[in-house]
């Protein structure tokens, strides 16, 4: 998770970034914050998105800045949340927030919204529709048509995997391993279908 | 009680106002006291469709100003009784409109109406958001087309996340979904999505469907709301699209390739 909220900065090489943190065995999933043109950039890179913090954790996350630079410390406790914000606003990294933390959303979820499950796994009841986003760190299961885009195991789990009734998504993502829908076998879409990482690379198969 | 309904899409030019003059028309034809509300400050386009532009004194922003009391905005339909028309400004800049102002008025206005229509300008900002805030119900105005659906499922995002309805955990607004600009024939050949692409994208109840018709043009320019033309397809899928609003159960007209008229 790139988190550029602090940054002023309107527009950022984000695919330089993406390679220099890849070549140093980060895999970037998301961006957290920056300007309209950020966003787009980081779609069309095939991340996440997410609003930037208000409030008190953005004064926490400020403060954990210091900190880290003072302690040079590894950055990456500065994403620790509360494991039951159930809201699409942050992302937790602490592992042992991974157990139950599985999230049911019933109905459509639509152009513009965005539904995650920071912890776990997601369960959608319904459809994905085109312009709207569903991540997790865990699995994602539709039931029903994925017509926007999917992205699991936003904190590098690997054995993370997509699951849908119908197949026409935007955009496929196991930990940061993306494919966007002119990428995938025609005749894989519209049918039900299973996105798993293997063999280095992401693997899409019906459903049976 | 009165209901405060909008006439919603996200896009422009998908027949917001036309459906808004229509359904309010048609309302009061059937006895419902009925206020007419253009939101579109800046554009104004309902007083010319309905046929009453050359007596607008007072409008929207004026009223929510303080300038002229909601009974001088009002203008009384010359057709039809129980219809009443609250033109929006022409020359006010958008700002004019507050979420308090517009709260007073249509407090007011649910003491004397049964329905309350709002006409809503195109978009998913600042007009669009205080012309649904307060509303019951949503008419969510979709053509076939694959831009139209996506906009209309955002609005659909928004009318169940920035309402007061939504604001206040109580019962969600009502989504009603209403096709227009509809061509069998050119869904046939495959330019357009079909009813039941757009059904299944939204998701949501269907209101009514409207073909593409002259009819609208005409009567538009004429100042006629298309429903006074009862013999026209559009004339007759919108007098249906207000008996569903009523609550009656009437069988779906014009969905079908090139049996002009049934
Ligand atoms: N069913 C229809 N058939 C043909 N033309 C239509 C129909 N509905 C609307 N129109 C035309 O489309 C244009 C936009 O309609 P309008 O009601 O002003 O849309 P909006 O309020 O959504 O911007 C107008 O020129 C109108 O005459
Ligand atoms: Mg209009």
């Amino acid at each position: 998770m790139l988190s550029v909220e602090k940054l002023g900065a309107p527009n950022l090489a984000l695919e330089r970034i993406c390679a220099v943190c890849r070549e140093h065995k980060l895999l970037p999933v998301a961006v957290r914050g920056g300007t309209d043109p950020v966003r787009q950039s980081a779609w069309a890179l095939g991340l996440g998105w997410f609003a930037p913090v208000e409030g008190e954790r953005a004064r926490r996350l400020a403060s954990v800045e210091v900190d880290a630079a003072v302690e040079s410390q590894a950055a990456d406790d500065s994403e620790a949340e509360d494991p039951t914000t159930k809201q699409s606003q942050g992302v937790a990294q602490d592992p042992v927030a991974g157990q139950d933390a599985t999230r049911l959303y019933r109905g459509t979820v639509r152009s513009g919204q965005q539904v995650s499950a920071a912890d776990g796994d997601l369960i959608v009841i319904g459809a994905v529709n085109a312009g709207a986003e569903v991540l997790a760190g865990g699995s994602i299961h539709i039931y029903g048509p994925l017509r926007g885009r999917a992205l699991a195991g936003i904190h590098g789990n690997l054995s993370a995997g997509i699951y849908c009734r119908e197949l026409k998504a935007e955009l496929l993502s196991v930990a940061g391993n993306y494919k966007r829908l002119e990428d995938v076998d025609s005749r894989l879409l519209g049918g039900p279908a299973q996105v798993h990482y293997t063999n280095e690379q992401l693997e899409i198969k019906p459903l049976v | 009680m009165a209901k405060v309904i909008v006439v919603t899409s996200g896009k422009g030019g998908v027949g917001k106002t036309t459906s808004a003059a229509a359904i309010s028309t048609g309302l009061a034809m059937r006895g419902k006291k009925t206020v007419v509300i253009d939101f579109d400050v800046g554009l104004r386009n309902l007083d010319l469709i309905m046929g009453c532009e050359r007596r607008v004194v007072y409008d929207l922003v004026n009223v929510i100003q303080g300038e002229a009391g909601l009974n001088q905005a009002l203008i009384r339909d010359k057709r039809v009784e129980n219809l009443f028309i609250l033109p929006a400004s022409q020359t006010r800049d958008k700002e004019a409109l507050t979420q308090e102002g517009v709260k007073e008025v249509l407090e007011k206005l649910r003491e004397e109406f049964d329905f309350i229509i709002c006409d809503s300008p195109a978009g998913i900002e600042r007009g669009a958001q205080l012309a649904m805030y307060f509303a019951d119900e949503a008419v969510v105005v979709t053509n076939p087309e694959v831009s139209s659906v996506r906009d209309s499922d955002r609005i659909l995002g928004l009318l169940a996340s920035k309402t007061q309805r939504a604001e206040q955990a109580s019962d969600p607004v009502r989504e009603h979904l209403l096709i227009t600009r509809y061509n069998p024939d050119r869904v046939t050949s495959g330019d357009m999505l079909t009813l039941e692409d757009i059904r299944e994208i939204l998701a949501i109840e269907l209101l009514g469907l409207i073909p593409e018709s002259e009819a609208v043009l005409r009567a538009s320019n004429q100042g006629v709301p298309v429903i006074h033309e009862s013999a026209s397809d559009a004339g007759m899928a919108y007098l249906d699209t207000v008996s569903r609003l009523l609550g009656e159960d009437v069988p779906l007209r014009f969905h079908q390739a090139s049996k002009k008229a049934c």
